[in-house]
Formats: C-alpha cells, sequence, structure tokens
C-alpha cells in the first residue's frame, strides 16, 4: 500500500501544490551498532533548538524530541513488490560530531526515517522504520551510506538440511 | 538571542543611505516543470542580508578592524542596529571572496567601510 494513502492532506498538498508554502523535512535516526546515545538528524529546520555565545543549533523538536539540523541528501526507498527497499544517504557533517561515531561503530547501526511538515513537527506522516545503514564511507566532510532492510527472501528455508547426523534413517 | 558581544557605540548607528541594501525572503525551491508553471516550495527561513557601507573616521576605522579582527575574530554574533527598524539584532559578518570588509577613501580623515550583515533567523 503506497503510503501517499496515508499521509494527511497537508502533507499531500506540500507534495503536490504548484505552490506549497509548507515543507515536508526527513528525520533520521541512527542507533544501535555500539551506539551509546541514538543520532537524531534533520534535513531542514524550524527553530533554534539551543543557542550560545558561540553556537546555535538549529533543527526540528518532533514529540518532545531534539533532531539536529545537518544537511542530507537522501533518497527515500522505493516500494517494489518483490525486492527490499533501498535508499542511500549522505550526511554532510559540517559539525564533525558523526565521524568519531561512524569510526567506533560496530555491526550495521539501525536507522528509522520519518517524514514531518514543519508547520506540525508532532504528527509523522511517513515512517520507514529497521533500516540498517551499510556500505558506511566517509570523508572530511560527509558521511554516506546504502540504507536496506533486512532481505528475509535471502534467508534458507527450511533452517535444516536433511543430512546424516539429522536424519539417520534416510540414509 | 545569545551573543556576547554588541556593535561598538562609537561606531555609526547607520549605514549611508546611498550605501545600504537589504535582501531578505526565505529559502524557496523552485522546480521548473515540462510543462506548465514551475513549482515553489518553501524550505525555510533564512537570514537577511545587509550590505552596508559606514563613513567613519580613521579613529573608528581603527575601533571597528579592532572589533572585527580582535573581538569576533570574524565569526562570532553579535548585536547590531538595525538601520531599518532601529533595534538591536543578532547578526554575523559575511566574508566574500574580497574579505569581510572593504574600506576606500572618501575625504580628508574619512573612509567608506563597506560589509555584509545576515541577520539571523
Amino acid at each position: 500500500m503506497s503510503r501517499l494513502n496515508s499521509m494527511s492532506p497537508a502533507a499531500l498538498r506540500a507534495l503536490l501544490a504548484p505552490e506549497a508554502d509548507d515543507d515536508l523535512i526527513v528525520l533520521l535516526t541512527l542507533s544501535g551498532a555500539n551506539i551509546t546515545t541514538p543520532i537524531r538528524l534533520a534535513d531542514g529546520y524550524t527553530q533554534r533548538l539551543s543557542e550560545t555565545a558561540t553556537d546555535i543549533v538549529y533543527g526540528v523538536r518532533s514529540r518532545g524530541v531534539d533532531y539536529m539540523f545537518l544537511p542530507l541528501q537522501i533518497t527515500l526507498p522505493d516500494e517494489q513488490h518483490g525486492s527490499a527497499p533501498r535508499c542511500s544517504v549522505t550526511i554532510h557533517d559540517v559539525s564533525r560530531q558523526l565521524i568519531p561515531v561512524v569510526r567506533g561503530i560496530v555491526g550495521a547501526p539501525t536507522v528509522t526515517l520519518e517524514l514531518v511538515l514543519a508547520s506540525s513537527p508532532d504528527a509523522v506522516e511517513a515512517e520507514f522504520p529497521a533500516l540498517y545503514m551499510s556500505g558506511i564511507e566517509y570523508d572530511a566532510d560527509t558521511v554516506s551510506g546504502e540504507l536496506t532492510t533486512e532481505s528475509l527472501s535471502s534467508e534458507p528455508f527450511p533452517a535444516h538440511t536433511f543430512t546424516p547426523s539429522i536424519c539417520p534413517g534416510l540414509f | 538571542m545569545a551573543y556576547s558581544y554588541v556593535w561598538p557605540p562609537a561606531l555609526p548607528r547607520a549605514p549611508r543611505r546611498d550605501g545600504w541594501t537589504e535582501k531578505a525572503g526565505a529559502n524557496v525551491l523552485r522546480t521548473p516543470m515540462d510543462a506548465g508553471p514551475a513549482k515553489l516550495r518553501r524550505r525555510s527561513a533564512r537570514p537577511d542580508s545587509h550590505q552596508c557601507t559606514y563613513r567613519m573616521t580613521t579613529e573608528q576605522v581603527a575601533l571597528f578592524r579592532a572589533f572585527v579582527d580582535d573581538t569576533l575574530k570574524a565569526v562570532a554574533r553579535f548585536g547590531w542596529p538595525h538601520p531599518r527598524t532601529k533595534a538591536t539584532v543578532e547578526a554575523r559578518l559575511v566574508p566574500s571572496d574580497d574579505g569581510i570588509y572593504t574600506v576606500a577613501v572618501a575625504g580628508r580623515g574619512l573612509w567608506d567601510v563597506t560589509v555584509t550583515i545576515e541577520v539571523m533567523p
């Protein structure tokens, strides 16, 4: 079922209207894989999350959680039958906070993508949960990776094979 | 708004009338279509940019240079008197290919200092 069917009229208007005064913001949550505190990023901003005399952090506050604004280039997952959704993400790590985390990752981190409207960030318009980031590459400026789901179609079934040790009567 | 520094009171509060332009608006994404009008989408707020030329004396230029180079280190935010609203707003300097500011001769002991300032959203 297409996610367009579950999106609000305001979100569809933001997507399809010739002049849209609202914007869909992608919220990305990176967790698991030895990441002690989930990393929450957004590709747009609606407010200042914090400010000091030396720095301002812009971002989105959604459901009481702060998502820090970092430029993201993301291709949303497609919805093809018979194949696992794939998408890619490139994070412009201008604050240099991600690269130390990426270096300490053990395994594939879990990624959750959510779409929210800038005018109503507490309402999630679409969610892409349980994605895994693999093929992570990084340089001084960017962190990029492929996002995939666990492909059950490649898992062997049944779990066992008929071998003499399990089914000696067959041999 | 949190900033540690303010525009020095000894410097001119307003730029020259013919030396000030303001560019304001929002981040709008305009996407041409194969047919029909282009689509517009508002992405976010953006800083208002002010191109200002201040007429300063030699002493004021020295004060301005110290403020930018030593106090702000050319990057810190500061309270700045808005030329149009007269309110103190949070602003920072915008570098260009030529540097942070330019100084030109305006007369005997007078200088035109041109700087680009952006007001933070």
